[in-house]
C-alpha cells in the first residue's frame, strides 16, 4: 500500500512562487503532490528533484485536455486542479525547459485574469455581507465579513505588485 | 477592445510575431512551439504557459482560428484572414525600420 499524508497549509493568491518552492522541497523530501483540495495530499516517494509550477488558467474548462496536452507534450506532468489553480511538474534535470513562461507578456496576461476574478468576489463578498448584515448583525458574521474583505484587498495588492515588476 | 482593423495590433511582441508566421500552415501546440525553433534558428524557445496563454489570447482577437484537423486534445490552428494582414504589415513596419536606419546603424558599425 502507498504511505500518503495529509497537510494544512495555507497560501494566499500571490504567494504561487512560494508554494512551488514548498512542494520542490517536499518532493526531496520524499513526498509528491497528488491532489490540494483544502489540504495537500502527499504519497511516498524515493527522494526526488522535481520543478513545481503552479498556473492560473481563467478561461473554461472546456479546452483543459488541449491546455494538459501542451504541457504534456513539452514535459510537464500534470499533477491536480484547483479551482482556476492548474499543477504542473518537471524533473530538475530532465527538462531543457525549468519554466512554463518564457516571456512576461502571457505571465502577466494570466495575473492580470487573476485580478480580475479577485476584484468580482471583493465586489460579491461585499453585496453578500451588505443584505446578510442588513437583516441582522451578530459579531462573528461582521468578523467574518471584515476579514475576508481584508484579505482580498491584500491579495489584489499584492497581485498588482507582482503585475507591476514583471512589465518593468 | 474591440480591435477590427489591423493597424491596431502593431506592434507585436517577438513571441506573438513568430507564433503567428508559423501559422501559415495548420499546426497543433507542439507543432508550432517545434516551427517557432526552427525559424528562429533555436533562439525562441516556448513555454507552454506562454504557448497556450498566446493562444488562447490570438484566437480571442481572431488573427488566429481552429482548423477542423486534430482532435479534442491536439486542436489545431491557422492564420486568419486578419491575421495575415497583421503580419504584413507588422512585417513592413520592421523593414522600413531597418531601411530608414541602414545608413545611420551603418556608420555606427566601425566594421
Amino acid at each position: 500500500m502507498t504511505k500518503t499524508k495529509k497537510v494544512f497549509r495555507i497560501f494566499w493568491a500571490w504567494q504561487d512562487h512560494k508554494e512551488e518552492k514548498w512542494l520542490n522541497e517536499m518532493a526531496r523530501k520524499g513526498w509528491a503532490l497528488i491532489s490540494y483540495k483544502y489540504l495537500y495530499t502527499f504519497k511516498k516517494i524515493e527522494p526526488t528533484r522535481y520543478i513545481y509550477k503552479l498556473d492560473y488558467k481563467a478561461t473554461s474548462d472546456e479546452d483543459l485536455k488541449e491546455y494538459k496536452m501542451i504541457f504534456e507534450e513539452t514535459g510537464w506532468e500534470y499533477v491536480t486542479q484547483y479551482g482556476k489553480w492548474h499543477y504542473f511538474r518537471t524533473l530538475e534535470n530532465g527538462n531543457q525547459l525549468t519554466e512554463i513562461y518564457t516571456e512576461n507578456e502571457f505571465q502577466i496576461e494570466a495575473y492580470k485574469n487573476l485580478l480580475r476574478n479577485l476584484t468580482i468576489l471583493l465586489i460579491s463578498i461585499l453585496i453578500i455581507s451588505g443584505i446578510v448584515l442588513s437583516f441582522y448583525r451578530p459579531a462573528f458574521i461582521i468578523g467574518f465579513s471584515t476579514a475576508l474583505y481584508f484579505i482580498t484587498i491584500l491579495c489584489i495588492v499584492k497581485v498588482k505588485q507582482k503585475i507591476n515588476k514583471l512589465k518593468v | 477592445m474591440k480591435r477590427t482593423s489591423p493597424e491596431q495590433f502593431l506592434p507585436l511582441t517577438q513571441t506573438t510575431y513568430y507564433i503567428l508566421i508559423s501559422l501559415i500552415t495548420p499546426l497543433h501546440g507542439y507543432g508550432i512551439m517545434q516551427k517557432v525553433e526552427e525559424i528562429s534558428n533555436r533562439e525562441v524557445t516556448l513555454g507552454p504557459g506562454t504557448l497556450y496563454g498566446a493562444l488562447s489570447k490570438l484566437e480571442k482577437e481572431k488573427l488566429i482560428q481552429k482548423t477542423d484537423e486534430g482532435d479534442d486534445r491536439k486542436k489545431c490552428y491557422i492564420l486568419t484572414d486578419l491575421g495575415k494582414e497583421v503580419v504584413k504589415l507588422e512585417w513592413q513596419r520592421l523593414n522600413n525600420l531597418v531601411e530608414v536606419s541602414r545608413l545611420i546603424v551603418e556608420k555606427i558599425g566601425g566594421n
